[in-house]
């Protein structure tokens, strides 16, 4: 086998279609215009740029009960209102979006660490589901 | 500038997101990555598939390579994983005796015959001997990545040689 070995060694590549990178971009950017509407969204705090960005049929999942699109400004004026939320980590996977972010000295809870997981539709998000540090929120929420 | 270096850089302004130097790192390896998909797949279409899920996943996990191993390594790994994703179900491993070799009767054997010759192996056989005889994978790696044991690993290599012997016997005698 001494010359197929050698034959081997050299076999040439093949070139890759010109087809596949035109994917790859499209993903990448896909993927990027994705990651700028979060970033948008979770760092303007504001409540009328971040509600037109939800769709009408969005949900938001805590441990403590599902809020449609009208009480999420309710629920979440008090909360974040000039206040700064740091991402901490972001996570993109297709349609699916995972976000770490910290929540520094709200009305409810110390310093925490929330993940919210969001399913995406071209860009836009469709669903919102958040987990917080329920114990501690519980706590305040009931004291 | 050092080769080493300019790869270093690459892999920064991609991190970064530039899409020229994304577009470079994917030229640097596309051709090498595509022939290895295509000849764990056997067909072109899942190939392409392949490698394009491989560097979007290279993109996204960039910032995460620790420099263990050489970026092609680490580029390599997840394009064999890729593309034996692809497979959509199970490698099958034939027996040697129920493989007849071919009677190929070239005189002087052309690059495009070995490729040929690699890509009319079975499955099990084409896989293997890819993964082993070109990619240099470890027969535990293999074992592990194909969830076989490294004697079947071993056998299915043989075998796959000796296949490839047969069928190539006109020039390799």
């Amino acid at each position: 086998m001494a010359d197929l070995n050698k034959h081997i060694r050299a076999l040439q590549d093949l070139p890759a279609p010109d087809s596949i990178w035109d994917a790859i971009e499209s993903t990448l950017t896909d993927r990027e215009r994705s990651l700028a509407l979060i970033r948008t969204f979770y760092a303007s705090l504001e409540e009328e740029p971040a509600l037109h960005q939800l769709s009408e049929d969005f949900q938001y999942q805590t441990p403590l009960g599902t809020y449609d699109l009208k009480a999420f400004g309710h629920y979440h004026a008090p909360l974040f209102r000039g206040k700064e939320l740091r991402i901490e980590q972001i996570l993109l996977d297709g349609h699916q979006a995972v976000v770490r972010y910290s929540i520094p000295g709200t009305a409810l809870t110390d310093t925490n660490l929330a993940t919210d997981w969001l399913t995406l539709n071209h860009g836009k998000i469709q669903h919102i589901r958040s987990y917080f540090d329920a114990a501690a929120l519980s706590n305040k929420m009931i004291g | 500038m050092q080769p080493e270096r300019d790869e270093h850089e690459l892999v920064v302004r991609c991190i970064r997101g530039e899409r020229t130097a994304q577009k470079a790192l994917y030229d640097r390896y596309k051709n090498a990555m595509y022939t290895r998909a295509l000849r764990i797949t056997g067909t072109e279409a899942a190939a392409s598939d392949a490698l394009q899920d491989a560097f979007v996943e290279v993109f996204r996990d960039l910032e995460g390579f620790q420099g263990t191993s050489t970026l092609g390594a680490w580029i390599k790994t997840i394009v064999v994983r890729k593309a034996l994703r692809q497979l959509s179900r199970p490698i099958s491993f034939e027996p040697l005796d129920t493989v007849e070799a071919d009677s190929a009767e070239s005189d002087a054997l052309a690059m495009e015959d070995l490729h040929r010759a690699i890509l009319s192996l079975p499955e099990g056989y084409r896989t293997i001997f890819q993964l082993v005889e070109i990619d240099g994978f470890k027969h535990r790696e293999v074992a592990e990545m194909l969830n076989i044991s490294e004697a079947t690993s071993k056998s299915q290599l043989s075998r796959s040689k000796s296949l490839l012997r047969k069928r190539l016997k006109p020039v390799y005698g």
